[in-house]
């Protein structure tokens, strides 16, 4: 308790006035994840940006990731300093505020590829989904710690926590940003779960979650055949399946050892987005199946070491939160590998720390930073056991 | 307020062993429980299935590019160029390449239509067909156009649009010989001709490249090729010779023109002693450059206003659908028309012609001789034939022996042969001369025509002597024009059936021979005597009967003549069109029958008012036919008469030469010159040297500064004689070349000239005349 006093007492203090170290371990799997995940990305890229940009250079997608790395690495060091009870205090401002540039997008927003999920703000472009996952997850921690104990009634457990989730959900449906609405929804459960809403309401609402999927598959049409170029890819090779299938082809000839770093063949503009949803299959191709595992391992020592923070944080606000953004990680890693190994069917999740997306690896490493902030802030006793 | 201030407290208790508890179940699950199913698939396709993967990717990543080896070149039998390949260029659409690029399809479409003569809303069918990764949209297009979409490709940083060289086949003489020869399809295969049946030949062993790919055809960093060499496609030597294929078509489109044929014609010349075919031809033919494109003018059109119509009607109605489907089947029927080669795939009733078949038999078997005499009164009832049997000339042709009977063509003295013959020794010939078979030439498409089962012919009693007599002078059967002329090849080659062939030589690309076609003789059909005979009786056919117009000044011609009424085409009524096919089959010389022509015209128009025969139709064509050819095959002329009038000479150089030379080699070639001028030598000359001229002209001699050329109307010369002719030719400072008819008779008169009448031309040119009997009837 005397430990917690201190902490306590430093908790009232600036912003730049921290009181201990970050968590080194989780920071050095950090920077591994993401030093491999940089690498992977100039491989993976280089055919792309050497043949189909007008830029007649390998490292077009690797400086504009570069750049963005730095930035979110900015964000991290300043954000491992702001205690959390500045972000149970914004919790709730920044709850609106994204959905207030979902529905900007809605407006205003700039379509790639189809999808309207954009949006250009001061000649930067960004997807305002990456800061709605965060504040949703954020808002899932201040009300966990409003509704302690009343958090397994239904009241709370589900219609609170729904309420909240929906008001993010409706617009991204809008959107029609498929993949978003999964990855917030299972990270929601996991959110509840941790919160203590009952198994039954988890498993019925994932029920409506799903059936609720099923009619927006069938409305929208084109995730449809998604699902059937999941069960049988080689039955239309030349179209819904071709993803797939090249995918598998990356890393089937990848073999135990691979190809070697920057051999891949699959990257020469056979495997549609090689540089970013599919870059696991690079990864498989390239560095074979001890490579794979390795950097499957990296994931989840870096994500059980971030569920420990969580564990020995100072305040349930913290552990609810270090919690929901590690698991993001942590969903966002299965879901994509999932997909590139055709276990789930397409989703369009990117690889978190490796996939090419400014706003996302900027985001997801400020995230990163709020944990490292609750590391500053564990348990010390808690520490000694647990941690080692 | 207490409650709440309990959950706030609550809140920041550590304590909640069931919130620790779940949150360890989620970091295991998270961090380790949901990677197992992903190692275990990676594992799968990584090490299970690794082989297959790994060909499948290797197969995904390398491309087999199959390198077609140039094509042969197709020569003629001096070696000249016939069929020939040039470079070009084909144009693909990459579909998801343009859509990947954000192309402007519609401008896109809107540049490359005129380019490659295709619509535009075509073209951007094509490209947003992502079904295919590339969508051929043009074939073959020239070094111009391409380097046009190369420039438009580099201007508007188009992406998508890949240019590939390709090979089209060039056929420098257009139209001659077009269905001997055929073309080559748009996939590089020979369709049609010899192009087909030497396809395999020509084509030659594709070579195949295997090298390792991007999608985006750029070359990998990581090299793996393999390449296998092609073969290089044959070369094919045709017996066919150019220059007489083109006499006979010109001859055959002349005689098209002055007879106002209607359905085209057929003819061909034929190596009696080989059955090597030098020239075969059906007028009414293609350009195998553009072998699609429907050659005949009026049809084109009708084919034009047919597709107009139905683009008039809205897309997709009944009647645009109804039209297209129409104009589609029109298109069809006229490419396949124009392909057709009659020579080898049509039957026809040969008519009179297959007289020298009866005939040669009957007196191979000695059923009659030349002393049998037969008499013609016009008609006349034949024992076992119920229709009145009528010669073609109602009078009657009287008293006649068998060489009269075949003079005169005479229906009933052949009826009367063919029944001294018999039915079954007339079958066994026909059957021997190879009626009831194809002839086996080397070309696809080739039919054998409709003959009698034996049992018509040689059953008498059961079936009447109806087919075997009409059968005598070939009606009521009908075979093709390539058997007529094998059969026809035997009469007058010692009697031996032969195979015919268009291809002589096939060589490799190093000029080795590969296949070498040699005289094939399947049979003897008869005897050389009874041939030698045959040809007497075919000179005098040309001499003294019906074919009089194909004589020849200097050469001696056989032949027969042939009119058949096409019974089988009837008119909107239901009744036979009696439309005509009249024929002459010539050979020549008679010494040492070397070359068989046939001619045929298929309905000449009744308009012209001539009599509509081969007597005085076929007869006259082949004759110029083979006035061009004998000279050019290099078969020496003889002057049976000794008159100048007969007489043909090629004019020599007299430049240079001084008066006494002059007079010296004028008395030697028994000509006459008027000289003029005072020099010392010749310096000009009327006509050039090289012109083939009458024996009987005379030339201008200019002894001095050469006169300027003055310029002289061409007179009329229809129906003058010889005499009258070169009157006229000469009192207008022109030179005059017989032609045709020579044999003096007073109903011989000019009955085409090379120059039309008041046309001006330089004094001194030479006036080709015909001259025909025109008291010829068949």
């Amino acid at each position: 308790m005397a430990a917690g006093k201190r902490l306590h007492a430093k908790e009232d203090g600036r912003i730049f006035n921290v009181p201990d170290s970050v968590d080194y371990p989780f920071l050095i799997l950090l920077l591994l994840v993401l030093t491999v995940g940089l690498t992977m990305l100039y491989s993976a890229s280089s055919a792309q940006s050497l043949y189909n940009t007008g830029y007649k250079t390998s490292t077009y997608f690797l400086k504009r990731q570069a750049v963005c790395a730095l930035l979110g690495l900015g964000a991290m060091w300043l954000l491992s300093r702001v205690p959390s009870d500045f972000w149970n205090k914004a919790a709730w401002p920044l709850y609106f505020l994204s959905i207030g540039l979902l529905l900007l997008v809605l407006l205003f927003g700039q379509t790639v590829n189809g999808a309207k999920r954009w949006i250009n703000i001061g000649g930067l472009q960004f997807q305002p989904s990456e800061i709605a996952k965060f504040t949703m997850i954020l808002l899932f921690a201040k009300l966990t710690r409003g509704y302690g104990e009343d958090s397994k009634t239904f009241r709370y457990g589900v219609l609170g926590f729904g309420g909240a989730l929906m008001g993010i959900l409706v617009p991204l449906a809008l959107e029609r940003h498929l993949s978003a609405i999964m990855l917030m929804g299972m990270v929601a459960v996991v959110m509840m779960f941790v919160a203590g809403t009952p198994g039954k309401w988890l498993l019925m609402g994932a029920g409506i979650a799903v059936a609720f999927m099923v009619v927006y598959v069938s409305v929208l049409g084109y995730a449809g055949d998604r699902i059937t170029a999941w069960f049988h890819p080689e039955n239309d090779p030349g179209d819904t399946g071709y993803q797939i299938l090249q995918a598998l082809y990356a890393i089937g000839s990848g073999g135990l050892f691979g190809l070697g770093f920057g051999m891949s063949r699959q990257k020469y503009m056979y495997l549609p987005f090689q540089y970013n949803d599919y870059i696991f299959a690079v990864v498989c191709e390239e560095l074979g199946l001890v490579g794979a595992l390795a950097i499957m391992a990296l994931f989840g020592l870096m994500i059980y070491r971030g569920y420990q923070i969580a564990l020995h944080a100072n305040d349930r606000f913290s552990t609810v939160l270090a919690a929901g953004l590690i698991s993001q990680i942590g969903v966002q890693t299965f879901l994509n590998i999932g997909v590139v190994t055709n276990l789930l069917p397409s989703t369009g999740v990117a690889l978190p720390f490796f996939s090419y997306g400014g706003t996302a690896l900027a985001v997801n490493l400020a995230e990163m930073g709020i944990i490292l902030s609750i590391s500053r802030y564990r348990n010390r006793a808690a520490r000694q056991e647990d941690f080692l | 307020m207490g409650k709440k201030r309990q959950k706030k407290q609550y809140g920041r208790l550590r304590g909640d062993s069931g919130q620790q508890r779940r949150t360890r179940i989620v970091a295991w699950i998270l961090s380790a429980v949901v990677f197992l199913p992903c190692g275990i698939q990676l594992y799968r396709l990584m090490i299970v299935q690794y082989d297959f993967y790994r060909q499948k990717a290797l197969d995904n990543q390398t491309r087999t590019t199959f390198v077609a080896p140039a094509r042969g070149d197709i020569y003629d039998c001096n070696m000249q160029l016939l069929a020939y390949n040039e470079d070009r260029e084909n144009v693909y659409l990459n579909p998801h390449r343009l859509r990947q690029f954000d192309v402007d399809i519609e401008k896109m479409a809107q540049f490359l239509a005129p380019l490659v003569q295709k619509d535009a809303s075509w073209i951007e069918a094509q490209a947003e067909d992502t079904s295919m990764r590339y969508k051929q949209i043009a074939t073959g297009v020239d070094r111009e156009t391409a380097a046009a979409i190369r420039a438009y490709i580099a201007e508007d940083d188009v992406d998508g649009i890949h240019l590939e060289p390709a090979v089209q086949r060039c056929y420098p003489y257009g139209s001659l010989g077009c269905q001997v020869l055929g073309f080559v399809n748009s996939s590089n295969e020979g369709a049609e001709g010899v192009e087909a049946a030497y396809n395999g030949f020509l084509q030659g062993g594709m070579g195949k490249t295997i090298s390792s790919t991007g999608n985006n055809e750029t070359d990998m960093p990581y090299p793996y090729e393999a390449f296998l060499a092609g073969k290089q496609g044959c070369d094919v030597v045709l017996t066919l010779d150019i220059t007489v294929q083109a006499c006979l078509e010109k001859q055959m489109a002349a005689a098209i023109d002055r007879y106002d044929v209607q359905n085209g014609a057929f003819g061909m010349v034929m190596d009696a002693s080989t059955g090597a075919i030098l020239a075969m031809a059906t007028l009414g033919g293609y350009d195998p450059n553009v072998y699609n494109q429907i050659a005949d003018e009026e049809k084109a059109a009708e084919l034009e206003q047919l597709r107009q119509a139905y683009l008039s009607c809205e897309e997709g109605s009944a009647a645009y659908e109804e039209g297209k489907k129409k104009y589609n089947e029109e298109l069809k029927n006229a490419q396949l028309k124009q392909w057709r080669n009659r020579c080898i795939s049509d039957g026809y009733e040969p008519g009179s012609t297959f007289k020298l078949m009866t005939l040669a038999a009957a007196l191979d078997t000695g059923a009659v001789t030349l002393n049998s005499s037969f008499h013609c009164s016009g008609s006349e009832h034949i024992a076992g034939r119920s229709q009145l049997l009528h010669c073609w000339r109602s009078t009657g042709h009287g008293p006649q022996q068998t060489p009269q009977a075949l003079q005169n063509s005479c229906n009933l003295a052949f009826a009367h042969i063919a029944l001294s013959l018999g039915g079954s020794r007339f079958y066994e010939y026909v059957e021997r001369f190879g009626i009831l078979e194809k002839t086996g030439i080397d070309l696809y498409g080739e039919s054998k025509g409709v003959f009698f089962d034996r049992s018509i012919v040689t059953d008498t009693d059961k079936w009447g002597t109806a087919s075997l007599t009409s059968g005598s002078f070939g009606q009521t059967f009908k075979l093709t024009p390539l058997q007529l002329v094998r059969a026809v090849a035997a009469v007058v080659n010692g009697g031996y059936l032969l195979e015919p062939y268009v291809v002589s030589e096939v060589l490799d690309a190093q000029g080795n021979t590969v296949l070498k076609q040699e005289p094939t003789v399947l049979r003897q059909v008869i005897s050389e005597e009874t041939s030698r005979t045959m040809c007497t009786l075919m000179e005098s056919v040309v001499t003294q009967g019906t074919a009089k117009n194909a004589q020849v000044y200097g050469f001696s011609i056989g032949g027969k003549t042939g009119t058949s009424e096409k019974v089988d085409v009837l008119d909107e009524s239901g009744n036979p069109t009696l439309d005509k096919i009249v024929s002459f089959i010539g050979v020549a010389p008679m010494d040492h029958p070397k070359y068989i022509v046939l001619v045929a015209l298929d309905t000449p128009s009744r308009k012209t008012g001539l009599y509509i025969s081969g007597g005085v139709m076929a007869a006259p064509t082949v004759g110029a036919v083979l006035a061009d050819i004998l000279p050019y095959l290099g078969v020496a002329p003889e002057y049976p008469r000794e008159d100048a009038a007969a007489r043909q000479i090629t004019v020599e150089d007299y430049t240079g030469l001084t008066k006494q030379e002059v007079e010296q080699k004028l008395k030697e070639q028994q000509l006459t010159a008027v000289l003029s001028g005072t020099a010392q030598a010749v310096t000009a000359q009327i006509p050039a040297p090289g012109t083939v001229i009458s024996g009987d002209s005379q030339l201008m001699l200019y002894f001095g500064p050469q006169p300027d050329t003055q310029y002289v109307t061409v007179p009329d010369f229809w129906g003058l004689n010889h005499q009258q002719a070169l009157q006229k030719a000469s009192a207008a400072g022109l030179y005059m070349l017989p032609r045709g008819n020579d044999s003096g008779a007073p109903t011989v008169k000019v009955t085409m000239q090379s120059h039309g009448k008041d046309t001006q031309v330089p004094r001194g040119t030479v006036i080709t005349l015909t001259f025909t009997d025109t008291d010829i009837q068949n």
